[in-house]
């Protein structure tokens, strides 16, 4: 059979990616459909798939962190309903319910929050981990080493933050919030500017609480509140009382 | 890279009436999975079938939410991919039954509006010749179409594309033919435009 010119199939594969979509549409159609399913039959638990999708660029992860950061930070906050807060923060466009909506799935949906089971992902503890490396190191950086690409590295960076974040939970249910705001403050700066920083610094607030650290968790909630006054986890984060 | 032609000459004549490619074992098949992989190839072929921005959410939205319904019954006789292709060709069928497609022209203005604003590592090169291919996607019949989004652009083989369109091999290859020679006929007219222009603007 007759080929392609190279000429034609080069420009093919110049424009080949011409209709991919933007990472805006991305986060708005994940958003829609999660309203649509609940999170828990959308999202997927592995970070992971992200680098290996081949669409994963950076902004395809980075739609994966946005909608992923609330669902960790509402499991770890133990907030009910999590569906019902991503409806709120990937809301749909206002109008009449689509038609699709009414459709009740044939499949049973996946029961647990998909992504707690990231959360409580078994591993070395974060802690030893951070000991290990070098001062000033970014442990999610050595960890994935140079071959890694910026693709891998962002799926790989989100991995490590919903583990590290997944070991202070896990203390903070055992009772050890000391432990848990050691590896907390060990590991904030660290994610200053990662997808989930807001459940870094709730989470930090919490523990402070569990100590009866009063004064710095409401000193700190400020910041927050400052900080994210927009925030879905505001409100736990304000009015959550000690486990005692 | 792996040409679709390469893949094409793969299935050679000795490959009609044989079955696709049976699904790799590790391909996943949890809906979150599925979800997450075919984003984006639903996406462009949604873009590339002609459906307007306008109504992208919701044609793509309608294909994940029917795969959703229906991935308990894949059997995996064929690729994930072929299997939501046919979802999709059937959403972009129905959304033309039920009208909600915008006349051909007000489609190709669209695609031009948004593909010619390139990012600033994007040539207007590129950019002209993404509207070329889009223009020339539009003019084609829908079979013709999907046939060529398959093969040159999502670079499947002959039977996944024949999988996928649900035709048979010996049509995928008529159609890929006759959709070669009309692509080649188009890039020898947009590269007869560009020549002109850059004649004149020589001249000027």
């Amino acid at each position: 059979m007759q080929e392609l010119s190279d000429e034609a199939r080069s420009m093919l594969d110049a424009v080949r990616d011409a209709h991919n979509p933007s990472a805006a549409d991305r986060r708005r159609v994940r958003g829609d459909m999660v309203a649509q399913l609940g999170a828990a039959a959308v999202i997927s638990s592995s970070a992971k798939l992200a680098a290996a999708s081949g669409a994963g660029s950076a902004t395809a992860t980075g739609g994966l962190a946005a909608t992923a950061k609330w669902a960790i930070g509402l499991t770890l906050l133990g907030v009910a309903g999590a569906s019902a807060v991503f409806v709120q923060r990937h809301s749909a466009p206002a109008g009449p319910p689509r038609q699709v909506a009414a459709r009740a799935p044939e499949r049973p949906r996946a029961l647990p929050v998909a992504l707690a089971s990231a959360v409580a992902m078994p591993g070395p503890s974060a802690a030893t981990a951070v000991a290990e490396l070098a001062p000033n190191a970014k442990p999610w950086r050595r960890l994935a080493g140079p071959a890694m690409t910026p693709d891998q590295l962002a799926a790989d960076e989100l991995s490590e933050e919903v583990r590290v974040l997944g070991q202070a939970r896990l203390l903070l249910r055992q009772g050890q919030a000391e432990r848990a705001l050691g590896l907390l403050d060990a590991e904030v700066h660290h994610f200053e500017h990662g997808a989930l920083r807001e459940e870094f610094l709730a989470a930090r607030i919490l523990a402070l609480r569990e100590l009866g650290r009063e004064g710095d968790a409401r000193a700190s909630a400020a910041e927050f509140a400052a900080e994210l006054p927009g925030s879905a986890l505001l409100p736990k984060v304000i009015a959550t009382e000690p486990h005692k | 890279m792996v040409t679709s032609g390469l893949r094409l000459e793969q299935a050679n004549a000795e490959d009609l009436g044989a079955c696709p490619d049976q699904a790799e074992a590790s391909e996943p098949r949890d809906f979150p999975s599925v979800y997450q992989l075919h984003f984006d190839f639903v996406w462009r072929s949604l873009r590339r079938l002609g459906v307007p921005s306008s109504a992208l959410d919701d044609a793509h939205q309608e294909v994940f939410l029917i795969a959703y319904r229906r991935l308990g019954a894949f059997r995996g006789d064929s690729k994930l991919k072929t299997w939501l292709f046919g979802i999709v060709l059937n959403v972009v069928r129905h959304q033309r039954r039920a009208g909600r497609q915008e006349r051909s022209h007000d489609r190709l203005s669209e695609t031009k509006l948004e593909t010619l604003q390139p990012g600033p590592l994007e040539s207007a090169a590129k950019a002209e010749a993404a509207v070329m291919l889009q223009a020339f996607l539009e003019q084609l019949d829908p079979e013709k179409r999907a046939v060529f989004i398959l093969a040159e652009l999502e670079q499947m083989t002959a039977p996944e594309v024949a999988e996928a369109t649900q035709t048979n091999l010996r049509t995928v290859y008529s159609r890929l033919r006759s959709v070669r020679q009309e692509f080649e006929q188009a890039v020898a007219r947009h590269r007869a435009r560009d020549e002109w222009r850059s004649h004149h603007a020589r001249a000027q």
